[in-house]
């Protein structure tokens, strides 16, 4: 019994645990609270209460404020798993480690990789331009990969539909013609 | 307390996305590279579980499930953007 906790405190889930288990989350979340999932509009939330210029945009933001929360607990819970769990390396397929290579990041321990969060001033402007991209992406589609591509999708919504499609060319132009000139 | 319950929700939430490893840098590559079926397993199995809760709530309870209104030039260039960023 200890050894089954263990493991799955230790041992990274396989996609068909951790896939439903968001599944499942979804539904909670709408059969306990009513609230469908959804996290960027937290940035609407806070916009709203930071910004000294009253946007018809930031009225009404009362019925987000959950997701200003929710997006705390995020961040809670990534601080929780970092004290618990050890770093270690993630098991991607060998393709992508030398895919990777070929790009000049190096095989290596973590979520992330170092090339990326090494405080050089490239390392900030990259993580800083990105996050323009995912902020301004975010609220222009009116959802992110929560709102859009797991809470939108399964209502087979087309707005979500052709969001998460977005999110995909995005993605890949970023992946197959903008990274491998960065690094 | 309200803030506290969904504080609580979102530390879930992060656990989950957290161990099954797809807030991962090297996942998302791993996906958009295509060498992988773990983020897509993780995608299609969440979606397809959340889609048949959807399903038995709008048949069964007065929860109201309602989509995203469809703002095809918004939808795209943000989703787009959004993707460069991910």
């Amino acid at each position: 019994m200890n050894e089954v906790i263990e493991k799955i405190i230790y041992e990274p889930w396989p996609w068909w645990v951790g896939g439903p288990l968001i599944g499942i989350f979804v539904i909670a979340l709408l059969l306990i609270e009513g609230k469908q999932l959804g996290i960027s509009s937290s940035y609407q939330y806070v916009c709203a209460k930071l910004s000294p210029i009253k946007l018809d945009y930031f009225k009404n933001v009362e019925n987000v404020a959950w997701q200003f929360w929710f997006a705390i607990g995020l961040v809670l819970g990534g601080v929780i798993i970092y004290g618990v769990i050890p770093v270690y390396q993630i098991n991607i397929s060998p393709n992508s480690i030398q895919s990777l290579q070929e790009i000049g990041i190096s095989p290596q321990v973590g979520y992330a990789p170092e090339e990326l969060y090494n405080f050089s001033l490239k390392s900030i402007l990259l993580l800083v331009l990105g996050g323009f991209f995912i902020g301004f992406g975010a609220r222009y589609a009116n959802g992110c990969t929560a709102g859009h591509a797991i809470m939108g999708c399964a209502q087979l919504s087309p707005a979500s539909i052709i969001s998460t499609i977005g999110f995909f060319i995005g993605g890949l132009i970023a992946t197959h013609f903008v990274l491998p000139f960065i690094f | 307390m309200k803030s506290l319950k969904y504080i609580l929700y979102g530390i879930i939430f992060a656990i989950i996305l957290i161990k099954v490893e797809a807030v991962s840098w090297f996942r998302i590559q791993e996906m958009f590279y295509f060498q992988s079926f773990h983020m897509y397993g993780v995608l299609f199995s969440g979606i397809l579980v959340a889609m048949i809760g959807v399903f038995i709530i709008r048949k069964f309870s007065s929860i109201e499930v309602k989509p995203k209104p469809l703002q095809f030039k918004a939808n795209t260039i943000g989703g787009i953007s959004f993707g460069i960023g991910w």
